[in-house]
């Protein structure tokens, strides 16, 4: 295809291609999909001169590594993947010159676990329901090839702060009570929010498992399924919270104690197995 | 087949904001057909440019809205104003052709052993009632369906199955309902469907909305 403008080599543990999110199916349990850094994403087009929806890659973890199809103006954005272009390292958040057949690899996530890769004019991806944000389920493949959506804009010099991307992996976020809260009790809410927890090992687009604790357990049997987004935070039975991200369920059986407000959700994209996380109620 | 019904009116609702862009109507943990009716009849009264997304549910509808076009004082006013629609009283059932049993069904006998009736008994009662659509939600285009006959009643299974293919019918607890993706699950798959309820690529991706109703028509092959 002459548009081409990447080919995937290695897609590492997750890499999928997102837009702003797809919107207006959720009803139907069609999930909003969209950059889990919504942050990191909106600076990349923004430094690149893209509209604010632009497809871009994202990438979870390390090793991805792609070729280049053809001269343009990337950039990365987000956690740092300690990347090459030709085997010379390359920064973050800055727009960089490729060269046709210029070879991009992720050495090992500093800090942080997913960072974003845009072209200047954008990738163009197959629009499903509206959106390009590939649906729960699908992923980049080695051997796949993204196209050139064009035409190129003009790059923004814009201020950004990634400072929340720690490399102790201790993080505090801001929570509003739950709808449930009532139903859970004040006092476990109030605890819950005073409370730190352990990321666990299952953590993916759908949702983020934190570490299970004995005053959560047996509070409810469930409650009558309601609408859910990403940044609720549902406790089940056995007391584990689960905090929903942007491919995860659009309705759920279990009470939400508490919800990650949206300027902190940039940072629930970036938590790894192990880290801390704890709560600040607003 | 469409059918008019009557909408009762005057449901107490809290209101919840979440997030700076959500909030949640909530009538309460309640499964009613009345209640549900006046659910999506106030959501589809919702419907305005400020308002980006609404999800109903059983007994809550959530809104995801813009807070640089409408306020938060405004959309309370908004939403308590909101009359429902007396208009649209119509609901659309669809019949499903199901072939019950065999490949297609392979707990069918487990179902009928553990409600102490014949296999064809199970699919006599299985296919002799509607079942309201009262929500979509946990994959796209599964169905949340309401009024499974109590005889009929199967607990999920101990070891979900790793691949359930799209379009069988389970029961599981109190519950009947449609994969309609492949996907794993603990559900008793009594039956297999042709009916596809979610159909990307097509005009009407989603073929069955919340408020229609199901009802299940025994045959060999699908």
């Amino acid at each position: 295809m002459s548009d081409s403008i990447f080919r995937v080599i290695e897609p590492g543990i997750h890499s999928s291609v997102q837009d702003g999110g797809r919107r207006g199916y959720r009803r139907y349990g069609m999930p909003l999909s969209g950059p889990l850094d919504p942050y990191a994403y909106a600076i990349l087009n923004s430094i690149l001169g893209n509209r604010e929806n632009s497809a871009a890659v994202e990438v979870t973890g390390s090793w991805f590594s792609g070729e280049f199809l053809r001269d343009c103006s990337f950039a990365l954005c987000g956690a740092d993947p300690g990347a090459t272009l030709d085997d010379a390292a390359i920064p973050v958040n800055e727009v960089i010159c490729a060269k046709n057949s210029s070879i991009l690899k992720f050495h090992g996530m500093k800090s942080g676990i997913r960072t974003y890769i845009g072209v200047a004019g954008g990738i163009e991806g197959n629009v499903f329901l509206g959106s390009t944000s590939m649906p729960r389920g699908k992923r980049l493949a080695s051997g796949d090839i993204l196209c050139f959506a064009g035409p190129v804009g003009n790059p923004d010099i814009v201020e950004h702060d990634f400072s929340y991307i720690r490399a102790d992996g201790k993080y505090k976020v801001k929570v509003r009570e739950g709808p449930d809260s009532v139903l859970l009790g004040k006092k476990i809410t109030k605890e819950f929010i005073k409370d730190s927890f352990k990321v666990s090992l299952h953590l993916d687009r759908m949702g983020i498992r934190l570490e299970p604790k004995e005053y959560l357990s047996g509070l409810s049997d469930g409650i009558v399924t309601k609408p859910v987004f990403p940044g609720c935070i549902q406790v089940t039975g056995s007391g584990m919270p689960v905090i929903i991200m942007n491919d995860g369920q659009t309705s759920g059986g279990y009470p939400v104690i508490a919800v990650i407000q949206n300027e902190d959700l940039r940072i629930i994209g970036q938590l790894k197995t192990g880290d801390l996380l704890s709560f600040k109620g607003v | 087949m469409r059918k008019e019904y009557q909408l009762s009116v005057n449901f107490q609702f809290k209101l919840h904001f979440p997030a700076d862009n959500y909030v949640l109507i909530d009538f309460g943990n309640r499964i009613d057909v009345d209640l549900n009716r006046y659910v999506l009849s106030m959501a589809s009264a919702l419907e305005t440019d400020a308002i980006i997304e609404i999800i109903p549910a059983y007994s809550s509808i959530l809104l995801e809205y813009n807070p640089d076009f409408i306020k938060k004082h405004e959309l309370k006013s908004f939403i308590k104003s909101a009359k429902p629609k007396q208009m649209e009283n119509i609901e659309t059932c669809h019949e499903i052709n199901v072939s019950y049993g065999g490949e297609s069904g392979p707990d069918l006998g487990f179902v009928s052993q553990n409600a102490g009736l014949s296999e064809q008994q199970v699919i006599d009662i299985h296919t002799s009632k509607e079942y309201r659509v009262f929500m979509i939600g946990f994959l796209p285009g599964f169905c949340y369906l309401g009024g499974l006959d109590p005889r009929l009643e199967t607990k999920r299974l101990e070891i979900p199955r790793l691949l359930i293919p799209a379009g069988s019918v389970g029961i599981a607890g109190g519950q009947t309902g449609i994969y309609p993706e492949d996907s794993p699950g603990g559900w008793r798959i009594i039956g297999k469907t042709g009916f596809r309820f979610f159909v990307p690529g097509a005009e009407e991706p989603f073929p069955v909305k919340p408020g229609d109703s199901i009802r299940f028509r025994a045959v060999k092959d699908v």
